[in-house]
């Protein structure tokens, strides 16, 4: 599994197109967990109880599966590519959609130096910050790259805006997963058309990591397999079973056609 | 007997209804919510429609989107294709399918189990759903679960721990006999636990309460209530409209608000 470096080019080059069109603002952070997580306006960690926000204590709603959503993660060895405590933010913020149900994009970049393909749903995971934010309800389906959250009426009076989700997101990330170095964040609220814009980035990380994730064999020309995955040794590999069972079956059929071709 | 049927694990006001078909269920979990919702305590209630053939989005007049039932389809199909390494991605596709499946309406919300076409036994996976519904409830002052006529489907698919198991019946012998099978099966607590339960006379007769009454205690369990035949429901049923719609006036109301208050649910009388 590659670095997704040629997708962290084709999403800056989709963001200055969409960035051109719509309203968007750049917000620069601190880069140090710490400094993230400071004078924020909800409570971000493990809370006791599950974010459950209903329609009637929900401030604004993103991502409802009848709007459109998407969300994936990036990420890469080249810290040149991460601009490192940048949120980006295309289309309105929580306080100027009180009431509405808008689209919702979010997507992380990451880098650090050490990040491997072995990483990816480590990071992937850390991507649904579900019951880590107060006011803050998100429901994912990673399969399908959706995400729908509600940020309810109470966390949008004591202050939850875009830059917190973004600074808490950040922080979650450099807190729990040493390997980061870099972490930029991307929201799209602007419209239907600008998050489904993202959604070819989207199936080509799915795509990627799909194939990474299961040993995928090559039937070559001569009938033989080889294997595509990105284990340089096998005894590494978590399908090592599989092969060698189908190893079996290779070699109980070479028997059975050598035995075949001697009676004739 | 009470002492007999508690259980060690138990949290929130979660509600279940049993009893023969046709003896009430689904318009007694109606009448319910309708007096829950206009009580104006601003409660969290959710109901359940445990039974597959659905009559409780009718007898409430809501349209069902999606039900568990092809949430349960999506999480077989998504399985099989799954590697372990991905599980988790389906543990996190769970709650936002049981979210799509939740129909969120005016002062109570929704889910429907409805049918699998899956078919198969599968038990892992009720498992898995039921894990998600006893989560989301977690979030819910009170749940109401309407269930068929056994106990099976509640706890199969629902819920294995409730607060108060209702049993409904009507002035037959065999509704009786039904509330007298059920009161068994909670009491060997196989098949559910609750804490109390409760039976509810439904379509009696001024001049049949007495006798029903009578009847009734010789199963040896509280009597909650009895309701009064309501033209008004059987009115609404007849030409289709739902009986969350029945006026505030109607006979059904009045007992129903009765057998809320004995639930002891509403904060007011907490």
């Amino acid at each position: 599994m590659e670095p997704f470096d040629v997708h962290i080019e084709k999403l800056s080059r989709y963001l200055n197109d969409v960035k051109r069109k719509r309203q968007f603002r750049e917000i620069r952070c601190p880069t140090g967990s710490a400094e993230l997580l400071e004078d924020l306006p909800v409570f971000v960690g493990n809370l006791e109880k599950a974010n459950l926000i209903l329609k009637e204590d929900t401030a604004v709603e993103l991502g409802n599966p009848s709007v459109a959503s998407c969300a994936f993660l990036l990420w890469t060895p080249n810290l040149s590519l991460v601009r490192d405590g940048v949120i980006n933010l295309i289309g309105p913020d929580i306080q100027e959609a009180i009431g509405e149900s808008l689209p919702f994009a979010q997507v992380l970049v990451v880098g650090g130096a050490e990040i491997k393909a072995q990483h990816h749903l480590l990071l992937e995971q850390h991507h649904v910050i579900s019951n880590k934010i107060e006011g803050y309800m998100v429901r994912a389906a990673p399969q399908r790259q959706r995400m729908w959250t509600r940020v309810s009426k109470e966390a949008v009076e004591k202050g939850l805006t875009f830059e917190v989700l973004g600074r808490a997101l950040m922080a979650i990330y450099k807190s729990e997963l040493p390997v980061i170095e870099a972490t930029e964040v991307i929201f799209i609220t602007s419209s239907k058309e600008d998050v489904k814009g993202l959604e070819s980035i989207a199936a080509d990380v799915h795509r990627i990591k799909d194939k990474a994730l299961s040993s995928k064999f090559i039937v070559k020309d001569d009938g033989s397999y080889e294997c595509t995955s990105e284990y340089a040794d096998c005894t590494e590999c978590p399908e090592q079973d599989i092969c060698d069972e189908i190893r079996d079956i290779i070699r109980l059929r070479r028997k059975r056609r050598v035995a075949s071709n001697s009676s004739k | 007997m009470q002492e007999s049927l508690k259980s060690n694990n138990l949290n929130g006001r979660l509600i279940a209804m049993c009893g023969k078909g046709g003896v009430g269920k689904t318009a007694l979990t109606a009448l319910m919510i309708k007096i829950l919702v206009s009580s104006g305590n601003h409660l969290k209630l959710l109901a359940i429609d445990a039974d597959p053939a659905m009559g409780l989005p009718i007898a409430l007049g809501v349209d069902i989107k999606k039900t568990m039932g092809a949430v349960r389809d999506e999480i077989i199909r998504t399985a099989r294709t799954t590697k372990d390494e991905r599980k988790i991605e389906l543990a996190d596709m769970l709650d936002y399918m049981v979210f799509e499946a939740l129909t969120e309406l005016d002062g109570y919300s929704l889910i429907a189990m409805g049918r699998s076409e899956a078919g198969g036994c599968y038990c892992p996976v009720n498992d898995l759903l039921r894990s998600a519904i006893e989560e989301l409830s977690k979030g819910f002052d009170i749940v109401i679960i309407d269930g068929e006529a056994g106990l099976e489907q509640i706890h199969r698919n629902v819920m294995r721990n409730i607060d108060t198991l209702i049993a409904i019946t009507d002035k037959s012998a065999r509704g009786l006999q039904v509330v007298d099978t059920i009161k068994k099966m909670a009491m060997s607590g196989k098949v559910i636990r609750c804490s109390r339960m409760g039976m509810v006379i439904n379509r009696i007769r001024a001049e049949e309460k007495e006798q029903a009454i009578k009847s009734a205690r010789e199963i040896d369990i509280e009597i909650l209530g009895c309701i009064p035949e309501d033209d008004n429901i059987a009115q609404n049923d007849f030409i289709g409209k739902p009986i969350l719609d029945i006026e505030d006036t109607s006979p059904s109301i009045a007992a129903v608000k009765d057998i809320v208050v004995k639930l002891d649910v509403l904060p007011s009388s907490a």
